[in-house]
């Protein structure tokens, strides 16, 4: 559990799809997610099957792992299927059952929107399959930095982001830590009457919060003490590369984006 | 000293952590038991309020949609965000952003804490309604039947512990100089 808090979902390798630079795997999946919404007849439906398929082939990811990341939405897609086949009246009816009509539109739109669902959880989990949580974050505060001019805080929700994912694993440890001090003195999450019960998280998060805020004002101490002032002219540690194959993987969307405008009705 | 810029940028990375912990935490109940994230979401605003109670929902989304496995059940990643029940991730933002400023403007007390937690929950779930509209190319019933119809009465009850936990541990903590807000 700790392991999977700090890495996320990252699965080492050194596929293609592994080596590539994390800002384009980042322009990559975001251009997608946009144009997968083109899609909507058979011929585009199919090329963006054959293209995710193919991405799925050179990040050599076993398929397990993206049927796992298909769980969490399962139901919801199965739902939208079973909306659309029983509430779309378009075209010839398939299926009459007296009680039941099936339309041929309802059937093809429910097909078209679950491969759409499915598409595109398996791009985007790729991307954090292949991609650690630390260069995902690198990569979106390169990529967002032209929002600076924008007075938006690009370093610092990265630098944010930083902090949180490593002291994540720490405040789950500090609330295991917490529950059973709490236990040891006669608190039972798991009786009495419900009003206990839910005051029983009163011990909990107090202890939690006070402490969150002693190690805040440890670590930033800490941070200004070795110098952190900003990220106004601050190098890093974690170089990015861009290299030739970042800018295949691009050309590969340009091209996928080209077929799917020639080929939507 | 310590400049309040680097402790509040320190501390907003902690509220997030702990949305994330607290996401999974689950209160057993007969029958459903309560669980996850959205109670975070309503504790966290509650008890650091507008800017601190934001940001840290906005950090904590953006850590999801990175890949940590912060949503509830242990689940994460941009698949979330863009698949049907993404709206609810986003729609934490606005609803973060409303609990703060009514809590701000009318005051931290528990019916106050009531009202904003119970309406934060109508946000979350309009939002996540409309984003299935969208998405899944549903009529606007359709999507509330699926979307928000099976969770309001639960939603509610999570808002009411929520405001009532949170503003209890926010009275903790100020009556005992514990909250550093700045």
């Amino acid at each position: 559990m700790m392991e999977k808090m700090i890495f996320g979902r990252f699965i080492p390798g050194d596929s293609f799809v592994h080596q590539l630079d994390p800002r384009s795997k980042l322009i990559f999946t975001f251009i997608f997610v946009v144009i997968v919404f083109l899609a909507n007849n058979v011929a585009t439906y199919g090329l963006l099957l054959i293209f995710t398929l193919f991405v799925i082939l050179i990040s050599r990811i076993r398929l397990y792992f993206l049927i796992n990341g298909l769980k969490p939405v399962i139901i919801l897609v199965i739902f939208t299927f079973l909306i659309h086949i029983l509430f779309t009246r378009e075209g010839d009816v398939l299926l009459n059952l007296g009680f039941l009509e099936v339309y041929e539109g309802g059937l093809r739109q429910g097909i078209f929107i679950s491969i759409r669902f499915v598409v595109l959880v398996f791009v985007t989990t790729i991307l954090t399959l292949t991609t650690s949580p630390i260069s995902i974050t690198d990569g979106l505060e390169v990529l967002l930095n032209p929002l600076k001019k924008f007075k938006l805080p690009i370093h610092e929700l990265a630098l944010m982001m930083s902090i949180a994912l490593r002291f994540i694993p720490t405040l789950m440890d500090e609330t295991d830590k917490i529950m059973k001090a709490q236990m040891a003195r006669g608190s039972d999450l798991g009786a009495g009457p419900i009003k206990d019960r839910i005051k029983a998280v009163v011990p909990l998060l107090v202890p939690l919060f006070v402490s969150a805020f002693k190690r805040a004002e440890d670590l930033a101490t800490a941070m200004e003490v070795r110098g952190y002032r900003g990220g106004e002219g601050r190098t890093r540690y974690r170089q990015l590369k861009w290299d030739a194959k970042d800018t295949t993987c691009i050309f590969a969307l340009v091209l996928m984006t080209a077929l799917l405008v020639f080929f939507r009705s | 000293m310590t400049s309040t810029k680097t402790y509040g940028l320190v501390l907003t990375a902690f509220g997030a952590a702990i949305i994330a912990v607290l996401a999974q935490i689950t209160i057993p109940l007969p029958l459903v038991p309560i669980t996850g994230q959205t109670l975070a979401i309503g504790l966290i605003v509650t008890i650091l309020g507008l800017k601190y109670g934001t940001l840290s929902v906005l950090v904590y989304c953006l850590l999801g949609a990175i890949g940590l496995p912060v949503f509830t059940g242990m689940s994460g990643g941009l698949s979330i965000l863009v698949g049907p029940t993404g709206g609810y991730i986003i729609g934490f933002i606005p609803t973060a952003l409303f609990m703060g400023w009514y809590l701000n403007k009318f005051g931290y007390t528990y019916i106050h804490g009531l009202i904003a937690n119970v309406s934060g929950m109508m946000i979350t779930l309009a939002f996540g309604t409309i984003w299935l509209k969208f998405v899944a190319d549903m009529s606007l019933y359709a999507a509330f039947m699926a979307g928000a119809a099976p969770f309001i009465l639960l939603e509610m009850m999570k808002g009411v512990i929520a405001a009532w936990v949170g503003i209890l541990v926010r009275h903790r903590l100020l009556n005992a100089n514990l909250l550093k807000l700045v």
